[in-house]
């Protein structure tokens, strides 16, 4: 049991080293790869955490997370980025800035006093994914780069969902709900 | 079973949406508009009456109600104006985000959720940014994406935030439903974990405080101005003012916590900037619409400050300075033409004497001198600028009167403004004064 959270904290820190790479990428192609690895990280920490509750509603979230964040919304991503010839976004100094808010977001996390069940890098690292994605759509340019930037930030929620103990499956259905905001910039980029 | 009246308020709207996304006719659907609108403000105004248990989902507490009987009103009267203003060609979709705007809305203060309340106000700004997009323009096209990406911040911030609430009350309630429940939270809010509490609070007061057109992401009130008059202008402060309200709950969560941050001081800071904010760029000559939403930035930074301010009187002013405003502003929009009209709206959004404005900014520096006189000298100022900058650098319309019936919305919010200001009935007074007494 303690193998599976292990595992989870590891792949939080994967999904936090792979929003920095969004952050500084330049082109759409390899921030879109990025994600896609992003949310394989988090299926398998979902399905992780699922093991280590054995919560039957974080399975059905792993296998949903997997379909739907790491195959489906890469795939329509990169048909967009075919069709509408995105410029390059995306620099070294946002990722500077990117290493700062996680500096900042990982003391704010440290104060706290949590429950046993709650592990302080869960959080830390879902808090600094949900920060790095605001700060790729403040700074990225290309409007496809900052909807990835709002993808991340998604994902950085959904991390921390499934983390807490005994959130509601409702609620869990919040980190999809966030999902309509990229959905929506999609449709707005795709407009003639 | 038969749904309790909190629910029909928030179902009517939305069954009204998809009828009215069906509905080809032009001139039938203005009225079935108009008539829903109708109906709603009806069952928002039997609330009061409706001693109903608490359901699970939605409450009534005095300030949501007060809220959604505001929002009806506005809505009935935006309804009303938008026969004359809508927009040309198809308007199913006009209608339809017209009314899935009073119902999210409505859904947004009733919730007795956290998670149930950000839902409703994210449902609410996507429905403003695709309003946006009605024009089909390519000013429009840019305006939306603006906004798409200040209130999507707005909402990544305020979801986070709502996670980490939960987090903080877990504790206290112990994991479940519960632990999300406004009304549970409130009272157990001394049993919350203080420090999570403070994070919760600080991504929650960002993000709501955006939404509420606070700086600093302020700037999607303004690019809503390019959505039709009556979606953008009229009925677009329902959000914002559903946002304080939970600013004003978070205040008294926080409020009751002794190891959390006090919470009033950071909402004031955000406040005041609005409102020094309005009281700059007010001066700027920019389109009408885009002026009179930042003068909406300034308004709600007052609101959020007497909110900051704390104690039942000051929350008594903010409220009334909100429903005051809303009025104002409502009639502002409604006011394209006309000389009188325009001087009287003029008169009650810049908070001149016989409307309900001045009263609620005298009350709301009066209470800032209370807290310290320091505090009156900026906000004084920037309140002063703005209102002065209103009465100067409004533009000049056509001087012909609209016919009555095309300013009959505005007169309407006008009256309602006055009466506020210059009347204030005892048992309006009592209505606000309990609403203060528990809501702070």
């Amino acid at each position: 049991m303690s193998g599976a959270l292990d595992l989870a904290h590891l792949l939080g820190g994967v999904m936090l080293v792979l929003a920095l790479l969004m952050l500084a990428q330049r082109r759409i192609e390899a921030v879109i790869g990025a994600y896609t690895l992003q949310s394989a990280a988090l299926a398998l920490a979902t399905a992780a955490q699922a093991w280590a509750q054995s919560e039957g509603a974080l399975w059905v979230a792993a296998i949903t997370v997997l379909g739907v964040q790491a195959v489906a919304i890469p795939r329509a991503l990169r048909h967009v980025a075919r069709e509408t010839q995105q410029p390059d976004g995306g620099s070294p100094a946002a990722m500077a800035l990117g290493v700062v808010a996680v500096v900042l977001a990982i003391l704010a996390v440290r104060g706290a006093a949590l429950p046993a069940s709650v592990a302080r890098e869960d959080l830390a690292a879902a808090l600094s994914v949900t920060v790095l994605g605001v700060l790729a759509v403040v700074t990225r340019r290309d409007r496809l780069g900052q909807m990835l930037g709002f993808l991340s930030a998604a994902s950085g929620c959904t991390l921390a969902a499934v983390s807490l103990p005994g959130l509601p499956g409702q609620v869990i259905l919040l980190g999809l709900a966030l999902l309509a905001i990229p959905a929506l910039g999609v449709l707005i980029v795709r407009l003639p | 079973m038969t749904p309790s009246l909190p629910t029909l308020l928030v179902l009517l709207p939305l069954a009204a949406a998809a009828a009215l996304a069906a509905l080809p006719r032009r001139d039938w659907s203005a009225w079935a508009n108009i008539g829903a609108a109708a109906l709603g403000l009806v069952l928002a105004c039997l609330l009061p009456f409706a001693a109903g248990t608490p359901g699970t989902w939605l409450a009534t507490g005095p300030a949501a109600m007060h809220l959604v009987i505001l929002s009806s009103f506005i809505g009935l009267a935006a309804a009303w104006f938008s026969r004359h203003a809508a927009p040309p060609g198809d308007l199913r979709r006009y209608h339809a985000l017209f009314q899935i705007l009073l119902g999210s809305a409505n859904l947004a203060v009733l919730a007795d959720n956290a998670a149930l309340t950000w839902a409703a106000l994210e449902a609410g700004a996507l429905a403003l940014v695709l309003a946006v997009l009605l024009p089909g323009t390519a000013a429009a096209k840019r305006a939306a994406w603006q906004m798409l990406l200040l209130a999507g911040a707005a909402l990544v911030l305020t979801a986070f935030g709502t996670l980490l609430l939960y987090l903080a009350a877990v504790p206290a309630l112990g994991p479940g439903l519960d632990a999300l429940r406004w009304s549970a939270i409130l009272p157990a809010a001394p049993r919350c974990d203080g420090t999570v509490l403070s994070l919760a609070f600080v991504l929650l007061l960002l993000g709501y405080g955006g939404l509420a057109g606070l700086a600093p992401l302020q700037g999607w009130l303004l690019a809503v101005q390019e959505a039709p008059v009556a979606l953008g202008g009229v009925l677009s402060g329902a959000v914002p003012g559903a946002a304080l309200l939970v600013i004003l709950r978070l205040r008294g969560v926080l409020d009751g916590n002794s190891q959390a941050v006090p919470p009033g001081g950071l909402i004031m800071v955000l406040g005041l900037a609005a409102v020094l904010l309005a009281g700059c760029g007010l001066w700027r000559a920019q389109p009408e619409r885009r002026w009179l939403a930042l003068s909406s930035v300034g308004q709600n930074g007052v609101v959020a400050f007497a909110f900051g301010l704390g104690g039942a009187a000051a929350t008594l002013a903010g409220l009334l300075h909100l429903t005051a405003h809303s009025l104002a502003k409502a009639a502002a929009f409604q006011a394209p033409q006309g000389r009188v009209t325009r001087w009287t709206t003029m008169a009650a959004l810049a908070g001149s004497p016989p409307f309900g404005l001045f009263g609620s900014l005298v009350l709301v520096l009066q209470q800032s001198a209370r807290h310290g006189l320091w505090l009156m000298v900026p906000l004084g100022a920037g309140v002063i600028a703005a209102g002065w900058a209103l009465l100067v650098r409004w533009p000049a319309a056509d001087p012909a009167e609209a016919g009555w019936s095309a300013s009959a919305g505005a007169w309407a919010c006008l009256a309602g403004a006055l009466l506020l200001g210059l009347a204030m009935p005892a048992a309006v007074a009592d209505w606000f004064l309990a609403m203060a007494a528990v809501a702070q």
